[in-house]
């Protein structure tokens, strides 16, 4: 009894928590969001179900001769959907580090399009299309190759929409690996904070509009 | 050495050891097969679509959407157990596949034995499975779709996995079909459906 409690003790002593801050767990879809229905200049609908909602902490050890001597708890939150004609959309968060080297980040993926955000290095750091992936490779100087990745992402105030004004969106342009595209690759994503996915669009033009 | 009980309990655990090694470690065996005769052309035809075609379905909005066809027929085995004879079953598959993000469709004749041949068409979330046999009447009704009569058309209910969650969720709630044409409307929880489309 005396080891389990100094070992708990201990664990608790060396642990460090990270937790994702209020501010960029905003960006979370709240339940209103959680089915919504999107469709395209020709008027075909898709509904966008909530498949999983999650929030977990991911553990790491760090170990030296042999002795434990830090353990991490980082906290995730990740939400996915799936619509009527089997289109896939995830969001997920992650906390910062406290050596500042990189900070919270946010992801998203939809169908073959996958990006993440890091809002201390206030830059895209991966990019992921039709098997396709860039990632930065971050040191203590900082981003190795600043020009790696060339899509962009915008974040605004606010974004008129169909006569609608959303709060706080941001707006993602692929750019990289232009010559592996497809007529239904994802180009652009508009996303809205609390709400979700507001517009996608594909390559040849194609756009889902949220309703 | 050992006492008349003893040689009975001895006895008995040999005994029970050697049906749990023979339970975990059964002798090899040679799989045997079920045959079941091919499905029937006369059934087959109730799918028209052949392999190559394209057919055309115009959405409520308009736009009018190819689908290639792709059919194949096979057979296949279905074991249930180790050493238990395997069950053929036939299959006759047609996928119609869209040039516009949405979903397939996919019409199939699956037969399990000369009284169960059953008929299905699944689209995105929702199917319907018929008997063939039994099930199936072409006698129901004429309906008019894109300024053309179709007659002997029968009208299935297409269902979906239930989720309390989303009780009205968007799905395909039903399907027109003639054997002649296949599937000549499609239509959704929302209104909006697809109408076959002949040039």
């Amino acid at each position: 009894m005396l080891c389990f409690i100094s070992c708990n003790l201990f664990e608790d002593g060396i642990t460090k928590w990270y937790k994702v801050s209020e501010e960029t767990k905003l960006w979370l879809a709240d339940s209103s969001g959680f089915c919504f229905r999107m469709a395209d200049q020709n008027g075909i609908t898709r509904e966008y179900l909530n498949e999983q909602n999650t929030h977990d902490f991911s553990e790491g050890e760090s170990f030296f001769g042999g002795v434990k001597y830090r353990i991490s708890q980082r906290e995730n939150y990740y939400q996915s959907f799936s619509s009527t004609f089997n289109d896939v959309f995830s969001f997920s968060l992650s906390p910062g580090y406290d050596d500042g080297y990189w900070g919270e980040r946010i992801s998203l993926s939809i169908n073959s399009l996958s990006f993440t955000y890091d809002f201390l290095l206030d830059r895209l750091v991966t990019v992921e299309t039709n098997f396709n992936y860039l990632s930065h490779k971050i040191t203590s100087s900082g981003v190795e190759n600043d020009s790696l990745i060339h899509s962009t992402i915008d974040f605004y105030d606010e974004i008129e929409f169909n006569g609608t004004t959303y709060p706080h969106v941001f707006h993602f342009i692929l750019s990289d690996f232009q010559q592996n595209w497809t007529e239904y690759t994802v180009t652009e994503v508009y996303y809205v904070r609390k709400l979700g996915l507001l517009e996608y669009r594909f390559k040849n033009g194609l756009s889902f509009t949220r309703q | 050495m050992f006492g008349k009980n003893e040689k009975s309990a001895l006895y008995l655990l040999l005994s029970i050891s050697a049906l749990f090694i023979l339970y975990a470690c059964p002798l090899p065996c040679e799989p045997q097969r079920i045959s079941v005769l091919p499905i029937p052309d006369s059934v087959s035809m109730l799918i028209p679509y052949k392999n190559g075609d394209t057919v055309n379905f115009q959405h409520s909005g308009g736009l009018v959407v190819p689908f290639v066809c792709q059919r194949d027929s096979s057979a296949e085995y279905a074991y249930s157990d180790w050493c238990s004879p395997g069950q053929e079953y036939r299959l006759d598959e047609t996928l119609l596949i869209p040039d516009y993000p949405i979903s397939s469709v996919f019409v199939q004749l699956t037969k399990y034995d000369e009284q169960n041949l059953l008929f299905s068409i699944s689209v995105a979330n929702s199917s319907t499975v018929l008997n063939a046999l039994h099930e199936l009447s072409f006698n129901l009704d004429s309906l008019k779709v894109n300024q053309k009569w179709f007659y002997c058309v029968m009208a299935l209910n297409l269902s979906s996995s239930e989720n309390p969650n989303y009780p009205n969720k968007l799905r395909f709630d039903s399907v027109y079909y003639t054997q002649q044409n296949g599937i000549v409307r499609l239509t959704m929880s929302n209104g909006e459906y697809y109408d076959l489309f002949e040039k």
